[in-house]
């Protein structure tokens, strides 16, 4: 295989807490998750770098009835878990578990609110959240 | 690249449905010999099953749902159609609608020129944990569903960057489910054959016959609004917010332009058609549309030479209440940011400006995913033939058009049909 940047690297760079993305060399768009190839230019020429873990919530919701995976951590109808899109300061956005609102009132959570990227240990992963 | 057109014509000449629902005890085999019979008895001058010359199945998951991949052939098989080419086409939540299009252009590339086109799901037989991560596989596992997220969980985020966007509250999407609980009532398909406030009556009935306390919901609203009757599925979706899990099948008889007038004198014709993908929910330029909805739209009108004020009545993909507002927004009916509102004014009813899933959607009629978009052709093709029954619309409707999303829009489809 000639790929170096893999779903799976990106994964073991989160387990060493950094956050990898890639830059475009000829248009200059940041990916995150990182892309091996630019979906803008089509650019197959690309820089791996590693983001601040700094952005702003744009959307985001509190699951009642979560994936099976999330109930495997203690997540539930009792114990829901935040959700949502983050816009890292360099542009790119992701999704991923928010934690630091007061979840019995989901209505008053913010779009807008900064966070900030928090690493979650679980099992065998490293996940990839925010908190406020 | 300019406006593509049909190498030819082609018109639906029979569209049927099994009922959409729970049916324990049944495979997704039986479920489509239902609708294939029910096809069967609406093409008016009749149709020879040998005549029949390829399959096209939308179907999502079977392999997950019921364990039976190869779902193509083995049901053309099941209805005596071996050895025709038969072949499943899977894009989550629109697989029948993409069967549809590849239906629709293998005829119209002079290939074939009588193709049976279907969608099937059987979902009931998991519970219901294994339907939900069943459903997440249509999302990307590690980016999206590894971070935390459902499919509720997507169209609930969208729908809080709607409200923030544009002050719309939980409220305007329950008035969304309200509405095709009301359409779905008179739809003897439909998996809810309820209003919500004959929902909500029976519920009242059930709690004073087990010695509960008598609820105290005065309005359908109440109902909706209270967290033991309507509870939070993924804030501000709640379970009536949500299309339900749902077994049914569909299928649609395409033929050439030419041959049209030889099953029916009132053929449909497929005068558009629009087809778009995209990446995962977070990599999108807007959280608040879909942008392979706007895309396939521009396409199909664009084909069809017609506009958004044109379409007199729509199915579109409301697997939750903010999707149908989006749905009606990305479609060119109203401006971005006033579909909430012209839900709440009864814009989108059926005696409204712009009736929208007159079959109740696939809230109320349910949504068996690999079936929905052929179910709402089944919808479109009755309405524009004027055979709705008592959900038909009045003032003769001549075009109509069906929106359905694969994923958060990772796939959508348009088509515009019309009668003349």
């Amino acid at each position: 295989m000639s790929v170096d940047l893999t779903i799976n690297s990106y994964f073991n760079e989160i387990k060493k807490k950094k956050i990898s993305g890639t830059q475009c060399k000829e248009c200059g768009r940041i990916h995150l998750p990182p892309r091996v190839i630019c979906d803008h230019c089509k650019s197959q020429n690309l820089d791996i770098i590693e983001l601040a873990g700094e952005g702003t919530l744009q959307a985001y919701s509190v699951v009642y009835v979560p994936n099976s995976k999330m109930v495997a951590a203690g997540f539930g109808r009792e114990n829901p878990n935040c959700v949502g899109i983050v816009k890292m300061s360099e542009g790119p956005m992701v999704s991923a578990e928010i934690y630091g609102f007061d979840l019995s009132e989901p209505e008053k959570i913010k779009i807008g609110t900064s966070v900030k990227a928090k690493f979650i240990e679980r099992g065998e992963s490293v996940i990839l959240a925010f908190e406020v | 690249m300019g406006n593509k057109k049909l190498g030819r014509g082609v018109a639906v000449v029979g569209a049927g449905m099994s009922k959409f629902g729970s049916f324990p005890g049944f495979t997704s085999r039986d479920i489509f010999v239902d609708a294939y019979k029910d096809l069967l008895t609406t093409v008016d001058k009749g149709i020879d099953p040998k005549d029949i010359e390829a399959f096209y199945l939308g179907n999502y998951s079977s392999d997950l749902f019921e364990g039976q991949a190869h779902l193509a052939p083995i049901i053309a098989n099941w209805i005596g159609l071996s050895p025709i080419p038969a072949v499943r086409l899977e894009g989550a939540c629109a697989s029948s609608s993409v069967a549809f299009r590849e239906g629709m252009i293998a005829i119209a590339s002079g290939l074939y020129d009588i193709v049976l086109v279907g969608g099937i799901e059987k979902m009931t037989d998991l519970p219901i944990s294994a339907v939900t991560d069943t459903l997440a596989t249509a999302a990307d596992i590690p980016y999206e569903v590894n971070a935390g997220f459902t499919f509720p969980g997507f169209y609930a985020s969208m729908a809080t960057a709607y409200m923030h966007a544009y002050g719309a509250t939980p409220e305007t999407f329950m008035k969304v489910g309200i509405k095709n609980h009301k359409h779905g009532s008179l739809n003897p398909k439909a998996q809810f054959g309820q209003k919500i406030s004959e929902i909500m009556e029976i519920k009242r009935a059930s709690a004073i016959n087990k010695g509960k306390p008598a609820p105290t919901w005065e309005t359908e609203l109440d109902f909706l609004s209270d967290n033991k009757s309507n509870p939070l599925i993924a804030w501000p979706m709640r379970l009536y917010d949500c299309s339900p899990v749902s077994d049914g099948g569909a299928a649609l008889l395409l033929v050439s332009e030419e041959l049209a007038y030889q099953f029916t004198d009132h053929p449909i014709f497929v005068i558009g058609s629009g087809a778009a993908s995209d990446g995962p929910l977070h990599a999108r330029s807007s959280l608040t549309s879909i942008p392979s909805a706007k895309l396939a739209a521009d396409k199909a009108y664009e084909m069809a030479g017609v506009s958004a004020s044109d379409v007199k009545l729509a199915e579109v993909h409301d697997c939750f209440t903010i999707a149908e507002i989006i749905a009606t927004e990305d479609l060119g009916f109203f401006e971005e940011g006033k579909g909430g509102k012209a839900a709440e004014e009864g814009q989108t009813s059926r005696t409204g400006s712009k009736p929208i899933n007159t079959s109740g959607g696939l809230k109320s009629k349910g949504h068996p995913v690999g079936a929905s978009g052929a179910g709402q052709v089944v919808e479109v093709w009755k309405q524009l033939r004027g055979q709705a029954g008592d959900r038909q619309l009045s003032g003769n409707p001549d075009l109509g058009l069906t929106h359905n999303v694969g994923g958060t829009g990772q796939t959508c489809i348009v088509n515009i049909f019309e009668r003349r």
